[in-house]
């Protein structure tokens, strides 16, 4: 599969060549987009921006515009990249899953110069409403946290004691209970970390 | 602060007429940025400026004249405003941006040294506080974005993780050696020993950052995470691929919640590229950082206390003889913030020297205060009068490296900030606070809350610490009372020796610092204040 490559914000992304129609640079002034990233070209073409909808910041000034067009279901669609972006095709690459997300717009990825460049499904990426914010796809911890139970229990007391009324022996007694540690040590902790002896567990 | 590096400072992008910067960090009151910006858009949006940038990024480290603007523009040397005010802001837009004149009177300094620098505004490096760092570490912060990680990488973040990759631990301990790298939270003693022993061990490890900075008014670690979280990051990997780890905690002050946001967005973005998670850079090494907001108190600061609190356990431990910690049965190495940022500026696989050591200190109860970073071997005058622009004859006494530290006197100002200075004062760097203590103060009266703290916080695990701060506390209580006999000093000094020699962690072996080196350079003014010179 040949993949043409692009960036928007800070991320390299990649789309079919087959899907692609045409690469460009356009003065900014025969672009209409509104807040939403969306409008249209020449008041015929829809054209999304994509910086918009991935959450990326739209550089100020920019006096051009460089998008490329798309085909869905037969219709071109223009898409807005970043205006320094480098636009160059991948040959023959042979895509694997991108291991950073199991979200269903992640199709997948490719390694160019050791940079990640990542495959969406532009289908659902084009066709969802809401903004797509990266960081919130990719923020999952991927290699496994042990996590102890008395850790467990410790992150529910503190969490708890920002708003200390929420830190009483019931909780105490709750959260050793759901933990499944013994009220001896629930208290030990409680008494160290939150300096705050609970007697009566 | 290097040529190559001011060059970088200076980017402007391509298609803008220029950039205006403003330092949003947690030394700000949280009402205060918003003013700001809402002046800023309404008065480009005036001026039709539209080619402008506007770029958060973290402080500049300068607290005293917070609320710092940086404005660069083509044409003109970056100018540095202090104390902005919504009003002033207007003055910024209307004048140096509109007009290209920029206002004067309310400017800090200029940045780079040009033919074309501004008649009547200092250059930064005539401004001491700025002048006399040697910024390795912290050069980026308050110039880029912390939250855009193409910023990090267009001034060379990550550009060595290729050879860090290729390279096995040998490599890595091997320039750690040469740089002769020292820790930058504790004692402030060599690193490379101990993480060769942990690189050494035939399992996998565990990478701890330490981020709590329980120290209060110690602001340098919160800083560096605030203003270039993807420094401590790449450092975390370095380390990571020196000992064999594939997971690295970072554990956060739960105060510190601009740095967690900061963080979290670096991580993700580390993540997205491949930096971080399982085969970075396409490699077969997978290295993953996880966040914990660490719990209250002080003593969790100390590194076993570190290590029990993510093991789910409570209070310090002994370590083990081998000097290895253990989280979930896994050897675990601590290190602070600023040593894994120092870590990420080393010159792994060029034949480059490196760069000077450097230390970061924050300055409290100076005139000027905020975070500096300086050259190994600076004097504490130079900290403190030049920096800190405090007059000499205003200082009575230093306190340094906090409750871990001790206190010098005035007398010993030009004493250089330096690993064998610290042996030779008898103290602990540890998290790099300078607190000067005026002349108004009485030694017996800051020994006395030194003495307080100490006892109130210890976590009472071992006998020499628990009691111990008891005792002195009190024999310290009954001098101020007027009870005392000169034979108590002597008595107070050997109880010091006592527990620190015999404490189990390092709190019980540091916090008797301040009671050595007080009486050690103070002992005749708490002779006469405590028993009236009997």
């Amino acid at each position: 599969m040949d993949i043409l490559t692009f960036s928007v914000g800070d991320m390299r992304m990649g789309i079919p060549v087959s899907q692609v129609a045409l690469s460009r640079v356009l003065p900014q002034s025969t672009l209409r987009t509104d807040h939403t990233g969306t409008g249209s070209l020449d008041a015929t073409m829809p054209v999304i921006d994509l910086r918009h909808k991935f959450c990326f910041p739209i550089p100020a000034g920019e006096g051009d515009t460089r998008f490329i067009v798309i085909d869905m279901d037969n219709t071109s669609v223009g898409l807005v990249i970043n205006w320094t972006s480098e636009v160059s095709i991948l040959q023959n690459i042979e895509m694997e899953a991108a291991p950073e997300t199991d979200h269903p717009y992640v199709t997948g990825m490719v390694m160019d110069r050791r940079e990640p460049v990542f495959l969406f499904d532009w289908d659902m990426v084009l066709s969802s409403d809401t903004l797509l914010n990266l960081n919130d796809l990719f923020s999952k911890p991927i290699l496994e946290d042990f996590v102890s139970p008395t850790t467990l229990f410790l992150d529910a007391i503190l969490q708890g004691a920002q708003t200390p009324e929420q830190v009483s022996v019931q909780h105490v007694r709750q959260f050793a209970e759901t933990h499944n540690i013994p009220l001896s040590t629930a208290s030990r902790l409680v008494s160290f970390y939150l300096q705050n002896p609970v007697s009566d567990i | 602060m290097q040529e190559e590096h001011i060059d970088q400072c200076e980017f402007i992008p391509g298609g803008l007429s220029g950039v205006i910067t403003i330092g949003v960090s947690s030394r700000m009151d949280a009402d205060e940025p918003e003013p700001l910006l809402t002046s800023l858009a309404a008065h480009l949006e005036e001026h039709q400026l539209t080619d402008i940038e506007v770029r958060a990024s973290g402080g500049f480290g300068f607290f005293s004249a917070e609320r710092l603007v940086k404005v660069s523009k083509h044409g003109l040397p970056s100018i540095i405003y202090g104390g902005v005010t919504p009003d002033l802001m207007a003055d910024i837009v209307r004048h140096h941006l509109a007009d290209g004149a920029p206002v004067s009177e309310a400017a800090l300094c200029q940045m780079p040294i040009r033919e074309d620098s501004v008649d009547g505004i200092p250059h930064f490096k005539d401004i001491a506080f700025f002048g006399l760092q040697q910024p390795v570490v912290s050069w980026r912060c308050g110039h880029i974005n912390p939250e855009r990680i193409e910023d990090a990488f267009r001034t060379g973040s990550y550009g060595t993780l290729e050879t860090i990759l290729k390279q096995g631990p040998k490599d890595i301990l091997s320039m750690i050696e040469t740089a002769q790298m020292h820790g930058h939270g504790g004692p402030g003693s060599s690193i490379v020993d101990r993480w060769t022993a942990v690189a050494e061990q035939d399992e996998e490890t565990v990478l701890i950052c330490n981020a709590l900075e329980v120290e209060a008014g110690s602001f340098k670690d919160q800083w560096l995470m605030e203003s270039d979280p993807h420094r401590i990051i790449e450092g975390m990997i370095i380390a990571a691929r020196a000992i064999g780890a594939r997971i690295g905690y970072i554990v956060l002050n739960p105060l510190y919640t601009l740095a967690k946001h900061r963080l979290e967005i670096a991580i993700s973005q580390a993540r997205r590229h491949r930096r971080l998670g399982q085969g970075i850079q396409g490699s077969s090494v997978d290295f993953e950082i996880i966040i914990r907001s660490g719990p209250p108190g002080y003593i969790t600061g100390e590194e076993t206390a570190l290590v029990s609190f993510l093991s789910g356990e409570a209070g310090p431990h002994v370590m083990p003889p081998s000097g290895i910690d253990r989280l979930n049965d896994q050897p675990a190495l601590v290190a602070n913030v600023e040593t894994f940022a120092q870590l990420a500026v080393l010159p792994f696989g060029s034949d480059e020297e490196g760069p000077p050591p450097t230390r970061l200190f924050t300055l409290e109860g100076t005139t000027n205060t905020g975070v500096v970073e300086v050259e190994v071997g600076t004097t504490i005058r130079e900290l403190i009068c030049d920096m800190g622009a405090t007059s000499e004859e205003y200082i009575k006494a230093v306190a340094i490296g906090g409750h871990l530290g001790g206190v010098i006197p005035a007398d010993l100002l030009d004493t250089p900030l330096a690993e064998a200075s610290y042996r030779w004062l008898n103290i602990w760097p540890g998290t790099g606070l300078l607190s000067v203590i005026d002349q108004s103060v009485s030694m017996s009266e800051w020994l006395g809350q030194q003495l307080q703290f100490g006892a109130q916080e210890s976590c009472g695990a071992c006998t020499p610490c628990r009691e111990g701060m008891e005792q002195a506390h009190r024999l310290m209580q009954r001098l101020r009372n007027g009870d005392g006999q000169g034979q108590d000093l002597i008595l107070l000094d050997q109880l010091a020796s006592y527990i620190s020699n015999s404490s189990m962690c390092g709190y019980g072996q540091a916090v008797p610092n301040g009671i050595s080196t007080a009486i050690r350079y103070f002992g005749n003014e708490l002779r006469d204040q405590l028993t009236g010179g009997h």
